[in-house]
């Protein structure tokens, strides 16, 4: 293989161009199809990730392509790297890290963006906040379910 | 600025079954579109796939369970937080006493003794029940145990209930499916017997039990509900052949036994290291403790050890002096540190009445 087809050029919504190893791409299965395909050629479109978020995902994408497959410590290493990755991001990053990560379909990336979600979400109140919902129940059907559901609820 | 609502619903869905059960459950209560989604099968099932598992410690006390609080920062860092109460399908006022309890991956099966044996395969969580009626045909008291086998196709986790009956004379194995509510009778030939006083205990999906074989020696076996089949694992230490050995689960990956000389009471904490299908099982002695003789462990009695806490609880029985009554307490506890191991980090907290 020549030195050229081992790289691969991901243009971002906003036409913002990374060239990348073509193995670190390959981790988004929707890379991988397109490639397969042959439908593209050695410059592929991604018209709903922006460049921003684009070069988070290609961050992420070259530190496992290192270090998938190796032993027990290195799998420590990459799970601690993990934590640092999304420990600063804002919610509204880390969604559109979901949606990319949707899109691009890295599983790995989705459950690790989803579980960070899921971590950062303390609160009913956060939840409401985020989800922009209403209590829809009467005080009865409320307090009938805290009252079935009653050890969730202390201490 | 994109916020959750703009998320189409299957990946709201993928956040939320991250959500560990306990917030899941206070959700519940504010919105019937999370109650429904909170209640919906396919949601559950994913949900104690993925999210991140909240050790629930049980404890069993007077025909019920008990949940227990672990909590570093809190004096006693152990305490029972709340009674499971299971009540009659036909009347909610009616409690029905819990004989046995088996617990895997959040769901609980109960053995209740009302007339006959039934069977509860119980989510406290969202409170779904499912009765089962065995077979009755026995000669004596069978063992249960529920453990979970991977679809390798589907990836769906399947439950599977294992008893283990005296019948004839012979030790059977029935293997019933509760997706299919079908049961069959396991060709297996064993050196042990599994009597319905040793319970097993449920991790990653397997059932582990401390069994005696034919010479008396204690080993640990485990059984896979994808293959069918037991394993032996490992013999366990022995201080006579009159040796209680009481098995818990530490934080899903590790096992714990506590070996009691019922002559003496001298009693030992064994921990393995983490259980995996390849590595052999190996275990590391964190306390030897000369008990009081008026306490005693029995066979399958709870037991509880928490290394991050570095503490013990057990289930015990304390022998009343006068007339040897066996009064069968869960201990509350008193903090009561009766010896500590060479390290000074494992102490022995005793729960008293």
């Amino acid at each position: 293989m020549s030195k050229s087809e081992k790289k691969i050029v991901l243009k971002s919504l906003d036409n913002e161009a990374f060239e990348v190893e073509k193995a670190v791409a390959l981790q988004s299965q929707t890379i991988w199809v397109m490639c397969e395909d042959k439908c593209v050629g050695n410059e592929i479109p991604l018209e709903n990730v922006t460049g921003q978020i684009l070069a988070k995902v290609i961050d992420y994408c070259k530190k496992h392509a290192v270090v998938d497959g190796d032993g027990d410590e290195s799998s420590e290493e990459l799970k601690n790297w993990d934590t640092e990755f999304t420990k600063n991001m804002d919610q509204s990053t880390l969604f559109n890290m979901i949606l990319a990560a949707n899109y691009l379909n890295i599983k790995s990336l989705l459950n690790l963006t989803c579980q960070a979600v899921a971590d950062k979400t303390k609160t009913i109140d956060e939840f409401h906040t985020f989800l922009n919902i209403e209590n829809n129940f009467t005080p009865e059907e409320e307090a009938q379910i805290c009252q079935e559901n009653l050890w969730a609820f202390d201490d | 600025m994109t916020t959750m609502s703009e998320l189409p619903k299957d990946l709201i869905e993928e956040i939320l079954c991250r959500v560990p059960a306990r917030s899941l459950k206070r959700l519940q209560s504010t919105c019937q579109r999370w109650n429904c989604l909170v209640n919906n099968k396919r949601f559950t099932t994913k949900h104690s796939f993925k999210t991140r598992k909240h050790f629930m410690n049980l404890m069993y006390k007077e025909s019920s369970v008990c949940l227990m609080r672990n909590n570093l920062h809190k004096s006693p860092p152990v305490k029972v937080k709340r009674e499971l109460s299971l009540t009659d399908p036909h009347s909610s006022l009616y409690q029905i006493k819990i004989w046995q309890v088996f617990h895997c991956d959040g769901l609980l099966l109960c053995v209740t003794l009302e007339e006959n044996i039934r069977l509860v395969v119980w989510n406290p969580c969202t409170g779904q029940r499912r009765w089962i009626n065995p077979c009755n045909d026995y000669t004596s008291m069978p063992s249960y145990a529920l453990g979970s086998y991977q679809d390798k196709k589907s990836n769906d986790i399947s439950y599977k209930i294992l008893t283990c009956r005296v019948y004839d004379k012979k030790q059977e194995f029935v293997m019933y499916e509760i997706t299919s509510d079908s049961s069959r009778i396991l060709d297996l030939t064993m050196d042990f017997e599994l009597d319905y006083l040793h319970w097993g205990v449920s991790l990653k999906g397997r059932t582990y039990w401390v069994v005696r074989d034919k010479e008396e020696k204690c080993l640990l076996v485990s059984f896979d509900y994808t293959t069918e089949r037991f394993e032996r694992l490992c013999l366990l230490r022995q201080f006579t052949s009159y040796t209680t050995q009481c098995l818990s689960v530490i934080r899903e990956d590790k096992l714990s036994v506590l070996s009691q000389c019922q002559t003496t009471s001298k009693t030992e904490i064994w921990v393995t290291n983490k259980i995996t299908e390849t590595k052999a099982v190996l275990w590391t002695k964190v306390l030897a403790v000369d008990l009081d003789p008026g306490f005693i462990a029995w066979h399958g009695a709870s037991f509880l050890f928490d290394e991050e806490l570095s503490c013990a609880v057990m289930a015990l029985k304390t022998i009343e002096k006068s007339g040897y009554t066996l009064l069968e307490r869960t201990v509350t506890l008193e903090k009561w540190i009766l010896k500590e191991d060479q390290t000074g980090h494992f102490y022995f907290i005793m729960l008293q009445v």
